[in-house]
């Protein structure tokens, strides 16, 4: 078991970052149909595209990670010392990151790994085959829930969800209410959003609070987009 | 008791991810043509965390168009303006402004007498320090109250 370890993390340097000081663990509520799924997937999509392009050049000496892509014009945006840049990644450059993400639900355009129930995210988390990515749970009140934090699997999926940090693991949760959810996971997030969807506009606005930082801050971004990576009426399997 | 080495196993793949992985492609919801809007990450990154205090207090003290106006409002916002000395400091104000711009003919006068009257009146009679001064005072005093509530008082 040591040994397979040893082999395991030895050849994770592919995506080998910083550890983690802390845990990077969010909480989306909003009511039905508030924009709190599209948020965790537009959180995890754009994060995905912006591993897609990073840039190196050794001969200019130029290593940078993108402010901003745009998958459907495949421009770019780079800050390199100091200017903004744009660049157009060739049509016929396929882009691909190593990120590992794990969802129960299903996404569209981009690499993951579908975790059919609770009992899979926990078989999956203790096997340690969910780690170094981002680990998607929606309607968590499913598995996480309050009333039923003292079941055997409530009470694994919080042992494990102070693990985190060391799994180098993103994770967001996605529940209409945070009471509905064990306290436990209530406690652990650091960064709280609010969502609010316009039905008019498609913008949904967020009401991020950091832990650490005082005060909310407040913005708004157009779905659209991101439609096309998850259906929205997709049932969450227990 | 030493655990015994097993080559076979030593070797096998890292994580079954890639096994487990899949890819389909995205959904088709018919609005090729429309424009691309900012994504959230980059909404994320412009908008800077921002306290309550900071965010009204920027509210509370107006920018002006002018680097002119900005240099004589600022300060006049936060001090005390007395009431017989409004009217003139006023006009000498917006005078001020038109010797500046006038050989550009561009002048958009109303708004200069409106920009000019709305700073000195937030400083009129102190009101502009007091105005900030309530709000420091009511932010500490939420923080005090938050504190009691968390130690149980």
């Amino acid at each position: 078991m040591v040994a397979e370890n040893i082999v395991r993390h030895s050849q994770d340097t592919r995506v080998a970052t910083k550890p983690f000081t802390e845990a990077k663990v969010t909480i989306l509520e909003g009511e039905q149909g508030g924009g709190k799924s599209i948020t965790g997937v537009a959180k995890v999509v754009d994060a995905y595209h912006l591993d897609c392009v990073r840039v190196f050049c050794e001969k200019h000496n130029i290593i940078c990670v993108p402010k901003g892509y745009s998958p459907k014009t495949r421009v770019a945006r780079i800050r390199h010392q100091g200017k903004l840049k744009l660049f157009k990644i060739p049509e016929n450059y396929k882009l691909h990151s190593p990120m590992r993400i794990f969802c129960n639900f299903h996404l569209f355009g981009i690499p993951f790994v579908y975790c059919q129930s609770f009992n899979h995210i926990l078989k999956w988390l203790k096997d340690d085959i969910i780690r170094d990515g981002w680990l998607l749970i929606d309607e968590y009140y499913i598995g996480g829930n309050a009333r039923e934090s003292m079941s055997a699997l409530g009470r694994e999926l919080e042992k494990q969800s102070f693990q985190y940090r060391k799994m180098q693991l993103q994770v967001v949760y996605m529940t209409p209410m945070a009471r509905l959810i064990d306290w436990t996971a209530r406690m652990i997030p650091t960064e709280r959003i609010e969502c609010e969807f316009d039905s008019k506009t498609g913008k949904v606005t967020l009401r991020i609070k950091k832990k650490g930082n005082k005060g909310t801050r407040e913005i708004s971004y157009d779905s659209k987009p991101y439609r096309r990576y998850y259906w929205t009426n997709e049932r969450i399997n227990a | 008791m030493v655990e015994e080495f097993n080559e076979e196993e030593f070797n096998q793949p890292m994580s079954t991810y890639e096994d487990l992985q899949s890819t389909e492609p995205e959904r088709d919801i018919g609005d090729e043509d429309a424009e691309m809007p900012k994504s959230l990450a980059e909404m994320e990154e412009e908008t800077g965390q921002k306290t309550d205090i900071q965010a009204i207090l920027r509210i509370l003290t107006p920018k002006f168009p002018s680097k002119e106006l900005n240099d004589v409002l600022q300060p006049a916002m936060v001090s005390r303006i007395f009431a017989d000395n409004l009217l003139d400091k006023m006009k000498l104000l917006v005078l001020r402004q038109l010797q500046i711009n006038a050989p550009t003919d561009e002048i958009d006068l109303i708004g200069v007498i409106s920009m000019v009257q709305d700073g000195l009146s937030i400083g009129f009679e102190g009101r502009g320090i007091v105005d900030r001064l309530e709000i420091a005072g009511a932010s500490r005093e939420e923080e005090v109250e938050k504190l009691s509530r968390e130690l149980g008082f």
